[in-house]
C-alpha cells in the first residue's frame, strides 16, 4: 500500500491553475524531493495533502485512507511542517510537541525527547517558541511534523535557513524515519541537499510533473557533478520571475 | 486519544494567558467595575428609591452588556491566531464546536457581571420587573453561547462549500461579490435581529401586561437552543472543514481574490495624505474591508440608527441613541485596533519598509477618523441638531461613546495591545 496516493490533484486559486492534474504514488521508506520555482504549485500541493487546503479536483489518500472521506483519520497519519511553522508561540518547544503528539493520537515524552535531542533542540526546549531564531524554528517544525511516527510526512522547504550542524542533524532524522519505513516529501530549492537525501525526484513546473526521476534515472543524475540542475535548467523555463 | 473541547480551550488558554502577562484577569474586574457603575447611574435616575429601573435602560444595558459580546463570536471560532494550525491538525468537528461553547459561555459570563448588577437594582424596586428582565437577560444568554455561534458555523459551511460563490456568480456574475463577507454579514443580520426582538420587549418588560414580551423571550430562547441542536449535529462533518476554508482564507493565501481597489471614498482620502502615508492607507483600507466587514455593517446600522432615532424623536428616544453611540464608539475602538494589528499591520514588515511610525500612524489615524466621519459624526449631529434639548441629547451621547470607548478600551487591554 502506498504511504501516499494522488490522483489528478487539481487547486485553483480563483481562475488561476496553482496545481493542474497531479498524480503521484509515493512507497513506505522513501523519500521525494519536489523541486521547482517559485510559484510552480508545490506548496500547494503539499498543503492541501495536508489537509489544508480543498482540493478543486481529484483524490488524495494517505496510507489508504481516502482524505476527503475520512478527512480526521487520514490527517493522523499526515506531519507537515508548513512555511512558516505553525506555533503556538508562547508554548515552550516541549509544550508545543506534547500538544501535537496528542492530537496525533497520544504524547510520548520520551521520544519527543529523543527527538529534540536529535535535532539539537534539547538546550531550548523549555524555552518559548516566540523566542526561537529562523532556524530553530525550522527545526521544531521539523520535529512537530516527525511527532508521533506518522506515515507520511511532508516538509516544505523545512531544510531551509540551517546551519551546517543543524542541517546535518536534520538529514539524520529524515533518514532515520525514511528507514522506519515513513514516507517523506520535501519541497526543496537545495539541490546538495535532494542529491544527498532523495531516493526520488520529481520537478513541477506550473502546477504540472514534468520529470519525475528515481532508480537507475536518478543514480545517474546524482553520480554526475551537476546533471541534476542542468535537468532542472532544462525541463523549467526561466521565466524571470523569482 | 480523543481531544474534546475543553483540552483545546486548554490549550489556547495556555497561550493567550501568557501572552497577556497580569492583565488576563483585570478584564473580568473591569466588566464588574462597569457593571456596577451602570447599577449606579440606575439608582441614580430612581432617586436612590427603590424603584425599578425603566425598561430603556433595563434593555439598554443588556444590549451594552451582550452585543459586543457577540460581535466576537467569528473571531472566537474563525479568526483566531491558531486557527490555520488547529484546522490542518486531526481534530474532531465536535471537539471544535465544544470549545466554541465553551469560549462563548465564559463571553456571556463576562456580560453578565455587566449586567447582573442593574437587575440587582431592579429586584430592589420591582420584582416583576426584575424577573422579565432576567427572562429577557436569560435569553439573550442563550443567544450569546448558542444562537450566533451556531449562525456563524452556518455562514462557514456556507462559504467554504461554495454554495455561496456559485450563487454569486448566478446572480452576479464572475466573481462579483467577496463571499467570506457572509462570515461577518450573516452573524452581524443575526446579532441586529437579536437587538430588535430585545426592543420589542419594552412595553412588556414595564408592566407585563403584554404577551408579546414572553413570547418574543420564548421565540428567542427557542432558536437558540434549536440552533444549537442543529450544529452540534452537523458541527462533525461540517465545522473541519469550514475552519480548513477560513483560515487558509484568514492567512490570506486566498486573501488576493477578494481585495478589491479603494472605494471613491477612501481614494478622495489617500490622495489628500502624503505619499507615504497614503501607500499606507490605500493597503489597510483594501485589507480592513475584506477581513472586518462587520466594521462597515455595524458602522451602518449604528448610523441608521442614530438618524432615524434623531429624525423621529420617539419616546425615550435620548437613552436608545446613547446605546447606538455606544456602538459606534465600541467599533470605532475595534477599528483602530484592527489598523495595528495582524493581518491588517504586519509591524516587523512595515518596520523594514522606507515609511515612517509617523506615516504609518497618520495613515491609522485616517482610516479611523474617515470610518469616525461616515458612520457616527454625521448622524450624530444629525440626532443633536434634531433635539429639542441639544445640549441633554448630547450629554446622552457623551456617555453612550464614554461607555462604547469603556468596553473597547478593556478588548484592547484584554489582548495587550
Amino acid at each position: 500500500m502506498s504511504a501516499l496516493n494522488v490522483v489528478g490533484l487539481t487547486v485553483h486559486y480563483g481562475r488561476r491553475v496553482a496545481v493542474d492534474q497531479l498524480t503521484l504514488a509515493v512507497a513506505p521508506g522513501s523519500l521525494v524531493a519536489l523541486l521547482g520555482p517559485n510559484g510552480a504549485g508545490k506548496s500547494t500541493a503539499l498543503v492541501t495533502i495536508a489537509g489544508g487546503l480543498r482540493p478543486s479536483a481529484g483524490t488524495i489518500a494517505i496510507a489508504g485512507v481516502d482524505l476527503s472521506a475520512d478527512p480526521l483519520q487520514a490527517k493522523r497519519k499526515v506531519g507537515l511542517a508548513d512555511q512558516p511553522p505553525s506555533l503556538y508561540e508562547y508554548f515552550t518547544v516541549a509544550e508545543h510537541l506534547e500538544m501535537i503528539g496528542t492530537v496525533r493520537g497520544g504524547s510520548d515524552r520520551a521520544r519527543e525527547r529523543a527527538l529534540l535531542d536529535e535535532l539539537g533542540l534539547a538546550a531550548v526546549a523549555e524555552r518559548p517558541c516566540r523566542e526561537l531564531s529562523f532556524g530553530m524554528r525550522q527545526r521544531v517544525g521539523l520535529a512537530a511534523a516527525l511527532v508521533g511516527d506518522p506515515p507520511l510526512v511532508l516538509l516544505d522547504e523545512s531544510l531551509n535557513g540551517l546551519d551546517p550542524h543543524a542541517s546535518r542533524r536534520a538529514r539524520g532524522v529524515l533518514t532515520a524515519a525514511v528507514a522506519r519505513g515513513a514516507a517523506v516529501v520535501m519541497s526543496t530549492h537545495l539541490l546538495d541537499v535532494t542529491e544527498r537525501l532523495a531516493t526520488r525526484v520529481i520537478i513541477m513546473d506550473q502546477g504540472k510533473i514534468v520529470a519525475d526521476l528515481d532508480g537507475e534515472a536518478l543514480r545517474e543524475h546524482t553520480a554526475t557533478a551537476g546533471a541534476l540542475e542542468a535537468t532542472y535548467l532544462e525541463r523549467v523555463a526561466d521565466r524571470g520571475v523569482a | 486519544m480523543t481531544i474534546d473541547g475543553r483540552r483545546l480551550v486548554a490549550w489556547s488558554d495556555l497561550d493567550e494567558r501568557r501572552r497577556r502577562g497580569g492583565r488576563a484577569a483585570r478584564v473580568w474586574w473591569f466588566a464588574l467595575g462597569l457593571g456596577v457603575a451602570l447599577a449606579a447611574i440606575a439608582g441614580h435616575r430612581a432617586h436612590w428609591h427603590a424603584v425599578a429601573p425603566s425598561p430603556t435602560y433595563l434593555i439598554a444595558i443588556a444590549l451594552v452588556g451582550f452585543v459586543p459580546i457577540m460581535f466576537l463570536a467569528p473571531h472566537q471560532l474563525f479568526w483566531r491566531a491558531d486557527a490555520a494550525m488547529v484546522a490542518r491538525l486531526p481534530i474532531a468537528g465536535a471537539a471544535l464546536w465544544q470549545a466554541a461553547v465553551i469560549r462563548a459561555a465564559r463571553s456571556a459570563a463576562l456580560a453578565l457581571l455587566i449586567v447582573g448588577p442593574t437587575l440587582g437594582v431592579a429586584v430592589v424596586g420591582d420584582l416583576g420587573v426584575a424577573a422579565r428582565a432576567l427572562a429577557l437577560v436569560a435569553a439573550l444568554a442563550l443567544a450569546t453561547v448558542l444562537l450566533v455561534p451556531a449562525v456563524c458555523v452556518g455562514a462557514a459551511h456556507v462559504v467554504a462549500s461554495g454554495q455561496a460563490a456559485a450563487a454569486s456568480r448566478a446572480l452576479a456574475g464572475g466573481d462579483a461579490v467577496a463571499t467570506t463577507s457572509l462570515l461577518g454579514a450573516v452573524p452581524g443580520a443575526t446579532i441586529a435581529a437579536v437587538v430588535v426582538a430585545a426592543a420589542l420587549c419594552h412595553r412588556w418588560l414595564g408592566d407585563g401586561g403584554d404577551a408579546q414580551g414572553w413570547i418574543v423571550v420564548a421565540a428567542l430562547a427557542g432558536a437558540a437552543i434549536a440552533a444549537g441542536a442543529a450544529a452540534t449535529a452537523l458541527a462533525p462533518e461540517v465545522l473541519p472543514r469550514a475552519m480548513r476554508e477560513v483560515a487558509a482564507l484568514d492567512r490570506q493565501i486566498l486573501a488576493h481574490l477578494e481585495i478589491h481597489r479603494v472605494t471613491w471614498l477612501e481614494a478622495r482620502v489617500r490622495d489628500r495624505l502624503d505619499r507615504d502615508s497614503g501607500l499606507v492607507f490605500d493597503r489597510m483600507a483594501r485589507l480592513i474591508r475584506r477581513r472586518y466587514p462587520l466594521f462597515a455593517l455595524g458602522g451602518a446600522a449604528g448610523a441608521i440608527a442614530l438618524c432615524g432615532l434623531g429624525w423621529g424623536r420617539p419616546d425615550g428616544a435620548d437613552g436608545w441613541l446613547a446605546v447606538a453611540a455606544a456602538v459606534e464608539a465600541w467599533i470605532a475602538i475595534s477599528v483602530a485596533l484592527a489598523t495595528g494589528a495582524p493581518p491588517v499591520e504586519l509591524a516587523r514588515a512595515t518596520a523594514l519598509l522606507p515609511v515612517t511610525p509617523a506615516a504609518v500612524a497618520r495613515a491609522r489615524r485616517a482610516i479611523v477618523g474617515t470610518w469616525l466621519a461616515v458612520w457616527a459624526v454625521v448622524p450624530i449631529a444629525v440626532a443633536v441638531a434634531r433635539s429639542p434639548a441639544p445640549a441633554t441629547t448630547a450629554g446622552q451621547l457623551a456617555i453612550g461613546v464614554a461607555i462604547g470607548l469603556g468596553v473597547g478600551w478593556a478588548r484592547r487591554r484584554r489582548d495587550g495591545e
